[in-house]
């Protein structure tokens, strides 16, 4: 079977999809699908749970401060950047 | 098929005693319309079923199947009827008995048993008539009695028995409701099959003159000319071995 | 060896049920009631020992071995998992499906008709968007990301968004998911094989005087394997089994089965 390459959903570097690994995980935690290693994972997740309404700002905020207090910083993809930017935004809202 | 006991063949009607005439039906009185031939397979079923036919509603009625004869499950039913006669389509009433009236008919008690007389208090149905009567119309509508499970000496076995019937009737109730009715005659399939068939020698218009005993008698006598036909090319062409059939098996005569 | 008028004259004239139970603990593992046919296969080898002449001195009886086989009317599931050695489950179960969705010039998005699951961003496996323009029928797949692009779909709550690029323009879309209904399901692994279990046949027989009486096999260890072939379709629904039974070493009498029927003294 040909080999299947997509983008990270959080750098958007192209990399090879294993939709098969590890399906004796559960998988919420299957990053071989969507990112292209296990840290990026970890910026992914507030990030999508946040645009579905599924997270509130302030929880995902500190989710992914605390990926990028972890990780680093890292340049993201022009898919998620607005995103991004709206989440870490300061909020006079409180 | 049941073994002939009455001498039906060519008959329209049987005189069974000096007060009870069975008419014999043309398929085409049957297959007037499928109300037609429900209404008369039902009015014939209070004849000819069984106490093990009913057992799961005698249950109900916490009654043991195998303690009820034939005769008193017959009067349980027929009771019904006399007691309610306006409930009973008169044609076809007069389809199984045309010289009687429903009207004319009650239960007495006569000898210590109930009996069925008519209006001049003479005896139309008793035990010995009736199981002459029940024969009578199995044989005309090529049926048999069911007596499977009749003969259950431990309890523990017969409520094993009722327990496992309801379950199935449940099924198959679930089955016919999931199918839809079925609005075709169950005569439909026996006559398309014999009316092509090279040895049976009526069309279409005319299988509906015959009566529903020649009908089935027919369809018995070609099977077993088939059958009878099969088992000798097998002999000729060297496959089986007829000393060890049994020589009833190859009579070609079924009555 | 005395003969027992109870067990002369039966003719077994239904198999009514087959009940499995677990050796262990006697959790009851399957039953099937609507079998079609059960056989029970009874055999032995011998060998002649010779003298004189070739005559045949006595004979050497070993091997003795029990094989059932059979078919029930329907596809048990539970008689599934004895015959591969699975443990069925029951719970949220995946299911495969596969959409064709048209769209209009003012569509944005689709609608799906279940809720797909998987891997948050991942959740469609495969979209493809076929749109009509002055080229003729044009397809491209698609992959999914966190928001819509010009090449890319987003998915949330039963909603494909879809991809920029298709705005303004008819067409269908093919979308492939996974979605969770709450059922039940039984595999067939690799590693597995059959298990065994304690199996009871109860049946009904009828005697030479017609009485029916209820008779049961019991085999102490029986011994499911995995031939079994399933025609999908038509009209015929068999599900046929292959058991083997085992010497039940346990009880220390070394029974395959055995025949029992009870009837009260008169």
């Amino acid at each position: 079977m040909a080999e299947q390459y997509r983008d990270c959903l959080v750098c958007g570097k192209s990399f090879k999809v294993c939709n098969i690994c590890q399906k004796d995980i559960d998988e919420m935690f299957q990053w071989r699908r969507i990112v292209c290693c296990p840290e990026h994972f970890s910026y992914h997740m507030p990030i999508i749970q946040y645009s579905r309404g599924k997270l509130d700002k302030d929880t995902a905020c500190n989710e992914l401060k605390s990926a990028i207090n972890t990780y680093g910083n890292i340049e993201f993809c022009d898919n998620v950047k607005g995103i991004v930017n709206e989440i870490l935004s300061e909020n006079n809202v409180q | 098929m049941v073994k002939s006991k009455f001498s039906l063949l060519g008959k329209k009607e049987y005189k069974l005693t000096e007060n009870l005439t069975i008419h014999i039906p043309l398929v085409s009185e049957i297959r007037n319309c499928f109300e037609d031939e429900l209404l008369y397979f039902q009015l014939v079923s209070i004849f000819t079923s069984t106490p093990c036919d009913a057992m799961v509603e005698l249950d109900d009625c916490n009654i043991d199947y195998t303690k009820v004869t034939e005769y008193v499950f017959f009067i349980m039913k027929f009771l019904g009827l006399v007691n309610n006669p306006d409930s009973v389509s008169l044609i076809h009433w007069h389809m199984i008995f045309p010289y009687i009236d429903i009207h004319d008919l009650s239960v007495e008690q006569k000898n210590d048993m109930p009996v069925v007389i008519d209006n001049d208090n003479n005896i139309v149905i008793d035990e010995k008539i009736y199981l002459q009567l029940a024969d009578l119309l199995r044989q005309m509508l090529n049926t048999s009695k069911n007596m499977e499970y009749y003969k259950v000496p431990e309890e523990e076995t017969r409520r094993y028995i009722i327990d496992r019937q309801r379950l199935k009737r449940k099924r198959q109730f679930e089955r016919n409701k999931n199918q839809g009715n079925s609005m075709s005659s169950s005569l439909d399939g026996v006559i398309l099959l014999l009316v092509n068939n090279s040895n049976f020698k009526y069309n279409f218009k005319a299988v509906e003159k015959l009566t529903i005993y020649d009908l089935y008698a027919c369809l018995q006598q070609i099977y077993t000319d088939r059958e009878i036909d099969g088992i000798m090319s097998s002999y000729w062409s060297g496959n089986i071995d007829l000393k060890k059939l049994d020589n009833s098996k190859l009579n070609r005569i079924i009555l | 060896m005395k003969t027992i008028a109870m067990l002369e004259g039966w003719t077994i004239t239904s198999v009514e049920t087959i009940e499995n139970y677990s050796r262990e603990d006697d959790t009851c593992l399957s039953i099937l009631d609507e079998i079609k046919n059960v056989s029970l296969a009874n055999t032995e080898d011998s060998a002649d020992v010779t003298g004189k002449n070739g005559q045949a001195l006595f004979t050497i009886k070993k091997g003795k071995a029990v094989t059932g086989s059979g078919s029930s009317g329907y596809i048990s599931g539970n008689l599934m998992a004895l015959q591969t050695g699975a443990e069925p489950t029951e719970g949220k179960i995946k299911f495969r499906k596969r959409e064709i969705v048209k769209f209009g010039k003012d569509d944005t998005s689709i609608n799906l008709s279940e809720t797909a699951v998987g891997t948050e961003g991942n959740e469609i496996l495969n979209l493809i968007v076929t749109v009509t323009d002055e080229n003729g029928d044009v397809s491209t797949q698609y992959e999914q990301a966190t928001a819509a692009d010009t090449s890319k779909f987003a998915y949330a709550d039963n909603v494909v968004t879809l991809p920029t690029a298709t705005n303004g323009k008819n067409g269908t879309v093919e979308v492939i998911y996974e979605y969770e209904k709450d059922g039940a399901s039984v595999g067939n692994k690799s590693g597995t094989y059959g298990k065994t279990t304690h199996t009871f046949i109860n049946c009904l027989g009828t005697n030479t005087c017609d009485e029916t009486y209820f008779i049961q096999i019991e085999v102490y260890r029986c011994d499911w394997n995995s031939n079994f072939t399933f025609e999908l379709g038509g009209d015929g629904v068999e599900h046929p089994f292959e058991f083997k039974s085992l010497v039940d070493k346990c009880s220390g009498e070394d029974r395959f089965w055995d025949f029992k029927v009870y009837k009260k003294s008169v």
